[in-house]
């Protein structure tokens, strides 16, 4: 019994939290969020060589589990940094369950030295996120319609299709009869795209029972992850913030109000971290226990990050409500994960039918 | 990370198993039969090693090594045929380890023994009407005068005093020193005629904190627990301890369960409450805060067993469970319908029973004042958690 980071794990954090603060540093963030040009390099990060973190080592990757990926995804949230990585995780994990072993063979390889980048395009608009929601229909081996919302869509990447009866498909690189518009996304440190297929091949990945809701406890548990992370960036600005700021005299940190709104922020945050870790540990190893735990920690992480998130920039005054100000990227970045792959409200609803209620 | 325990433990909690099956039947139907049979059950968990861990066999303990994890296994399978734990009360989980750490042979000798049997039953006394947050405020006085003390003053909150034998306490020793650095902590026999016990009825209707006056009252020059005018440090590590108490998981873990259960058998219209969806996202909104908790107690757990800093999370355990306390109290009031509007245990109540969830009603109230005020937690967060300074108010 040992529910505790091992010595990999810390390091694991640490090098890649290092890594993503120097790659994207607040000037990068705000050049992002103004749309200045920017390569869209992330050197450091991929110096770390993460692309093929949960990828089984005889596809070459490095085999580690969901926590571990989770870690990451919590450390991307911390820094807001824009690296495609959680997306094309994604991808690993779906084609991972691939029935058809071929496609696992031939694809995972080139996704775990991140030569070749993924994607997942589910969300059909109108909160329709999940495997049941899911209308697109794959006739004659091509896909005609829409997904709203995917994100780091990649030129020449593999993009996994959520399909009609929670089937999943697989849309090669090159494909043809992809259009793309480009949306634009209350947060600018995420790219999101709406994808209009028109006779797009596919192949179908005939998941292994549930892959559709592996790859959805998945996004849940990363999303969850990265709420931590960006949860806790946000308090640790508003301390040092208020920690310097004086008005009448003295340091607006030592008011009680002051404290006392600080504590009941740290007093939500804090307890996220062992419940986004139990649903990444659960997603390997209480597999029966994983679709529910990721549904609630997923509500309640996401749930906790907004409201933080307006108490935070409430707690820095005029400052907090600037554009050019760092709060406003995690706050949108509170937004996005409170959206994505559906709300709070369906979340706990889909945890009380899964646990019996 | 590795929620299962490895193969010793798995043998250690066969054991446990095996012992209970051998001493414990279950909780007796025949109510009057249960302390002397919880007695005797807590002699033999003592003598196989399953009770008492951290407390010295020569004082009626069964000094194990320290293994956090062996503690969890046998609060989990105690747990489960409900076998009596460590006896109930502030003697056990405040006064015992104070003693352990700052009390004399001759202390320990005299006290240990027969608190951890309970049949020294204690109180504390801490609060007064006028010293309640700032403690350090008391004005009881002890005097050393003829080899022993003599205390005047008034304590008041002290929980079962009108059921102890013994209080433990703060009092002023020495009047000359600033605030904190003149209190000592005294043990004192309340079975005397310069001490009046007068249980304060609480608005559950129950009496079970006392107001306590000391009118020259005496105690043995030596019944006092660390050295003069030190009272306030060795306080301290006792408050420690009850924060964890208090914040313990399963105080919330078992109410909402509970919450669950009113929640299947409380009707909304035609239908179960639990089938409806404002109910649902309201339960499963306060189950995110106790998964939260729970799993947050197992990190706690693992650093703890590894000897590391757990850090911040454990200065949060007593306001979290205080605030989801009120989250279960505001959800079970909105379920018990027109139950609310009877007393917990009525006369002539409504055979579901419904209305003794006022009594969750209202104690979850207490919860979030006694051992340290949800707004002492919050200083306490900001102050040794967060880093912030002290307040300027
Ligand atoms: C059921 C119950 C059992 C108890 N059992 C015992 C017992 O056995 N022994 C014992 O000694 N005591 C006991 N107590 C007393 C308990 O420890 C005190 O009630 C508690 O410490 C608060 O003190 P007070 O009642 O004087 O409130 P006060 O200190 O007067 O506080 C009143 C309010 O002001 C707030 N407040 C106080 N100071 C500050 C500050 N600096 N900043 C912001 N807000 C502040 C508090 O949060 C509280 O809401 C018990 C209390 C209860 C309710």
């Amino acid at each position: 019994m040992n529910f505790a980071l091992s010595e990999q794990q810390q390091m694991l954090q640490s090098t890649v939290a290092a890594a993503l603060a120097a790659g994207f540093p607040p000037q990068r963030l705000h050049s992002l969020i103004n749309r200045r040009a920017d390569d869209g390099a992330h050197t450091e990060f991929d110096g770390l060589e993460l692309w093929g973190l949960p990828i089984d080592p005889k596809y070459g990757g490095a085999g580690l589990e969901m926590i571990d990926a989770a870690l990451v995804a919590e450390c991307v949230g911390f820094a807001a940094a824009a690296v495609p990585i959680v997306n094309h995780w994604l991808v690993a994990f779906a084609l991972s369950h691939a029935s058809d072993r071929d496609i696992a063979a031939k694809w995972l390889p080139q996704l775990a030295t991140g030569k070749l980048r993924g994607t997942v395009a589910l969300a059909e608009g109108e909160s329709r996120w999940l495997p049941d929601d899911w209308t697109l229909r794959g006739d004659g081996g091509t896909l005609n319609g829409e997904k709203w919302f995917v994100g780091d869509v990649a030129p020449n990447g593999l993009i996994v299709v959520g399909l009609a009866g929670g089937e999943l498909g697989l849309v090669l690189p090159d494909a043809s009869g992809i259009g793309t518009k480009v949306l634009d996304g209350v947060d600018r440190t995420r790219s999101m795209a709406r994808l209009r297929f028109t006779a797009t091949p596919f192949v179908p990945l005939g998941c292994v029972a549930d892959g559709a809701v592996r790859l959805v406890d998945a996004a849940l548990i990363l999303t969850a992850a990265d709420a931590f992370g960006g949860a806790r960036r946000l308090l640790e600005m508003t301390t040092a913030y208020l920690g310097q700021r004086e008005q009448f005299g003295m340091r607006l940190v030592q008011f009680q109000a002051i404290k006392h709104q600080l504590a009941n922020i740290a007093l939500e945050v804090e307890p996220c971290r062992a419940l986004y870790w139990y649903a990444a540990h659960a997603f390997d190893h209480r597999r029966d226990e994983c679709s529910a735990s990721a549904a609630l920690a997923k509500a309640h992480i996401c749930d906790r990050f907004l409201q933080m998130s307006r108490d935070c920039i409430e707690l820095h005054g005029g400052i907090g409500f600037t554009w050019d100000y760092d709060a406003q990227i995690w706050l949108k970045r509170a937004m996005f994960d409170a959206t994505i792959y559906g709300s709070a409200r369906r979340h706990r609803e889909r945890y009380a039918r899964l646990v019996g209620w | 990370m590795d929620l299962a325990y490895s193969r010793d433990y798995e043998i250690f909690r066969s054991e446990v198993r095996a012992f209970l099956r051998q001493y414990w039947a279950g909780p007796n139907r025949d109510r009057a039969k249960r302390a002397e049979e919880a007695r005797v059950f807590r002699e033999a968990a003592i003598e196989a090693g399953y009770l008492y861990r951290s407390v010295p066999k020569i004082y009626g303990g069964s000094e194990q090594v320290v293994d956090i994890l062996k503690g969890q296994i046998i609060r989990e399978e105690f747990e489960r045929v409900r076998a009596p734990r460590e006896v109930d009360g502030v003697g056990v989980t405040l006064l015992l380890p104070t003693l352990l750490e700052h009390g004399t042979a001759e202390q320990k000798a005299c006290f240990i023994p027969r608190t951890v049997t309970g049949e020294f039953v204690w109180a504390q006394g801490y609060s007064e009407p006028s010293a309640g947050s700032d403690l350090a405020s008391l004005r009881t006085r002890a005097e050393l005068k003829d080899g022993r003390w003599t205390i005047n003053g008034q304590k008041i909150w002290s929980s079962g005093a009108h059921l102890a034998r013994y209080m433990f306490m703060l009092a002023r020793t020495e009047t000359a020193a600033a605030k904190h650095a003149g209190i000592s902590y005294l043990l004192v026999d309340l079975k005397q005629p310069g001490i009046d016990v007068r249980p304060l009825k609480q608005m559950t209707g129950g009496a079970e904190f006392c107001e306590v006056f000391f009118n020259d009252a005496w105690t043995p020059a030596d019944w006092i627990v660390g050295e003069r005018a030190k009272g306030w440090r060795v306080s301290r590590s006792t408050l420690k301890h009850e924060r964890n108490f208090i914040g313990g998981v399963d105080r919330i873990a078992k109410p909402f369960e509970r919450l669950v259960g009113l929640a299947k058998q409380a009707r909304l219209g035609d239908a179960p409450a639990i089938e409806d969806a404002e109910i649902r996202q309201r339960l499963a909104r306060i189950a995110g805060s106790v998964a939260a908790l729970t799993y947050s107690s197992y990190r706690q757990t693992s650093l703890a067993a590894r000897g590391e800093d757990p850090g911040l999370i454990q200065l949060l355990f007593k306001l979290y469970g205080s605030n989801v306390g009120h989250e279960i109290a505001q959800c079970a009031r909105e379920l018990m319908g027109d139950s609310f509007l009877l007393a917990p245990i009525a006369d002539g109540a409504r055979s579901d029973g419904i209305e003794k969830w006022n009594q969750q009603f209202m104690g979850s109230i207490a919860v979030a004042i006694a051992g340290g005020a949800s707004n002492i937690q919050r200083n306490i967060i900001a102050e040794r958690g967060l880093g912030l300074p002290r307040s300027v108010n």
